[in-house]
């Protein structure tokens, strides 16, 4: 699994994508400011096709870094509400020998937010999956009770919920004696985004007075709204700079370059490494967000692709416009996870059918890692495998 | 040597307590249909029994039928605890005019009605139902022309296959983006395997549902 501890550098940044056709769960592993050899972790959204937490991808990969420290995650990020996003969240708390410090989350009602997947669920014909989603972020909330009811805020963030549109929000920082060794902000979602998501949220609902008292109508339901909640990070490991998207989609790279604060504060979007947005589609390229990136260098850009029956994310035209902007393309993988054959099926049929989709019983995990150093430098990009 | 009203298939499996508390029927009893087995009452309601009668012909398995609804009403009367403890195995008792007595216990009418449906198929050949499996709900992802893309979840875990158009026809679903569907496989006794889908059966919530609903939610959130 990955690389053996020997090719760990004690000073580099490695950012670990996991991506296989559909979700994506991305690791952070900072080096540690006192400690050689230790570093600091973070998880940014979690995907697992499994509600079963020892096939989740990304507690099996923190698991087999544990002597490295892994199992200590100093925060961990959920951008939006969306299944690929979110699925398996919730195994980072319930496992006992993980540790979380921090949790940051995107900003929604929860309130609302339950009683749509509730409702989506109550109407099986139009969402078959809602089921699942309401009851992971159901379990999201419950095993991270604990971290709302704490007494520190910063345990439980929900990022950027505020009243007023502020760009960069500190979120979170590393530091290394007098210098500041790791930052962490958040770009979006902005308050205009915010209310945007709110207002076509309660355009679900009926027309009672009170909002807790409106019955959910699905069929007014978009499921792409939550991408209005996406929170985008931008990591800043010394002079390094990495944006992640999450599924940020034009209109919030709009509203992060309209700004007014920005110049002010002395943030530009150039970046050494991009996670791109909104698995590369279409409606997640603004030119203009996109020439700011590569404005110092062209930035390294990694994909992690979105298989999914109509859905085939990126498409070879945005493909060919993120090669343009880039200095080097990554794709973490093509293959959907999720059609793995990890159960016998009883008829052949569908196992004849299943074993179309994909080549093998037991599929493993691929990923990319990208390793930076703290002069702006991205030194390698490796394949990552978690079996 | 003179008929002997009982032969008994499958011995019921049950305590020995049980076993002493149970008696065949006489034929006199056994002559007027069916009814309570006289232990039943004596249990106070622990167990269900249902002696049905039964005659080898065709059009008299439809009263079995008709009485294994009589007895599901009685199931809904005592409740889904009524039925605790080891679920025998059926009893069929044959009676040398030709009449078969069948005594099961089952926890709900429906099931009684598989194992009778299974009995009486494996007495007189009957051809056996096919067998539903890898049941789960799906959803239509992408429509081509002879195959459709669809999302399996069986509950766990999420499978894209692709499925042919025709058994979307045959089964009444809506070809369209985001729909949802049951899929099953019914496989028959020769080993051949049909996949059907059915539309999803659809739920609206009602007021009353959404009281339950936000109780839940608040309960989760804890006052939040």
């Amino acid at each position: 699994m990955g690389n053996e501890r020997g090719a760990e550098s004690s000073s580099l940044l490695s950012l670990h994508v996991v991506g296989a056709g559909i979700g994506e769960s991305i690791i952070l592993q900072i080096p540690h400011e006192s400690r050689p050899g230790r570093f600091h972790w973070g998880v940014v959204d979690c995907y697992s096709a499994s509600k079963d937490p020892w096939k989740n991808p990304t507690l099996r990969f923190l698991r087999s870094k544990k002597d490295l420290g892994a199992c200590r995650l100093d925060f961990a990020c959920v951008t939006h509400p969306h299944d690929d996003h979110l699925f398996g969240f919730w195994h980072l708390f319930a496992s006992d020998d993980v540790v979380v410090e921090k949790f940051w989350r995107f900003p929604a009602d929860d309130w609302t937010l339950l009683r749509a997947f509730r409702g989506l669920s109550g109407d099986f014909a139009l969402h078959a999956e809602y089921p699942r989603l309401e009851r992971e972020l159901s379990n999201l909330l419950k095993y991270t009770k604990k971290h709302r009811k704490s007494d520190d805020p910063s345990r439980y963030r929900r990022c950027l919920d505020y009243n007023k549109a502020v760009y960069r929000r500190l979120i979170h920082t590393i530091d290394s004696g007098n210098d500041v060794l790791l930052e962490i902000s958040s770009l979006a979602p902005s308050s205009k985004q915010l209310d945007n998501h709110a207002d076509r949220l309660a355009a679900c609902l009926g027309d009672e007075e009170s909002p807790r008292k409106r019955l959910f109508d699905p069929t007014r339901y978009d499921r792409e709204i939550h991408n209005l909640l996406s929170v985008v990070l931008l990591v800043r490991f010394g002079d390094t700079h990495i944006i992640l998207g999450a599924d940020a989609e034009c209109d919030s790279w709009i509203d992060i370059l309209g700004n007014s604060d920005r110049e002010e504060d002395g943030v530009h979007l150039s970046c050494d490494v991009i996670k791109v947005s909104h698995h590369g589609s279409v409606d997640a390229f603004h030119q203009p967000a996109w020439e700011e990136h590569a404005a110092r260098r062209p930035p390294v850009v990694i994909i992690t692709p979105y298989q999914r029956g109509s859905s085939r994310l990126p498409d070879s035209v945005m493909r060919e416009r993120f090669a343009g902007c880039a200095s080097e393309v990554h794709v973490t993988s093509e293959l959907a996870e999720i059609g793995r054959v990890r159960k016998a099926f009883k008829s052949n049929f569908l196992r004849r059918k299943i074993l179309r989709h994909v080549a093998g019983s037991s599929l493993p995990v691929h990923g990319k890692t990208v390793r930076v150093d703290h002069m702006g430098h991205v030194l390698r990009v490796d394949d990552l495998t978690i079996e | 040597m003179p008929p002997t009203l009982v032969d008994m298939v499958q011995r019921v499996k049950t305590s020995r307590r049980k076993r002493a508390r149970f008696r065949y029927p006489s034929p006199e009893e056994a002559s007027v249909g069916y009814r309570d087995l006289p232990h039943h009452e004596a249990s106070g309601g622990g167990s269900i029994e249902a002696l049905l009668r039964y005659e080898p012909l065709v059009l008299k398995w439809w009263k079995l039928l008709e009485r294994s609804e009589v007895q599901a009403e009685r199931v809904d009367e005592l409740g889904p605890n009524s039925f605790r403890g080891v679920h025998p195995g059926p009893t069929v008792l044959e009676h040398p005019d030709g009449s078969i007595f069948i005594s099961l216990r089952a926890p709900s009418a429906e099931a009684a009605t598989r194992v009778l449906e299974a009995l009486v198929r494996e007495r007189f050949e009957l051809p056996r139902p096919p067998e539903r499996i890898d049941e789960m709900n799906g959803v239509i992802r992408e429509i081509a022309e002879s195959e459709v893309s669809v999302s399996l979840f069986d509950g766990e875990e999420e499978f894209c296959v692709e499925l042919p158009r025709k058994i979307f026809e045959d089964g009444h679903v809506p070809l369209r983006e985001d729909e949802g569907f049951q899929f099953f496989v019914d496989r028959y006794s020769d080993g051949l395997e049909k996949a059907v889908v059915r539309p999803l059966p659809r739920r609206e919530l009602s007021a009353e549902d959404w009281e339950t609903i936000d109780k839940e939610i608040g309960e989760l959130l804890d006052g939040e």
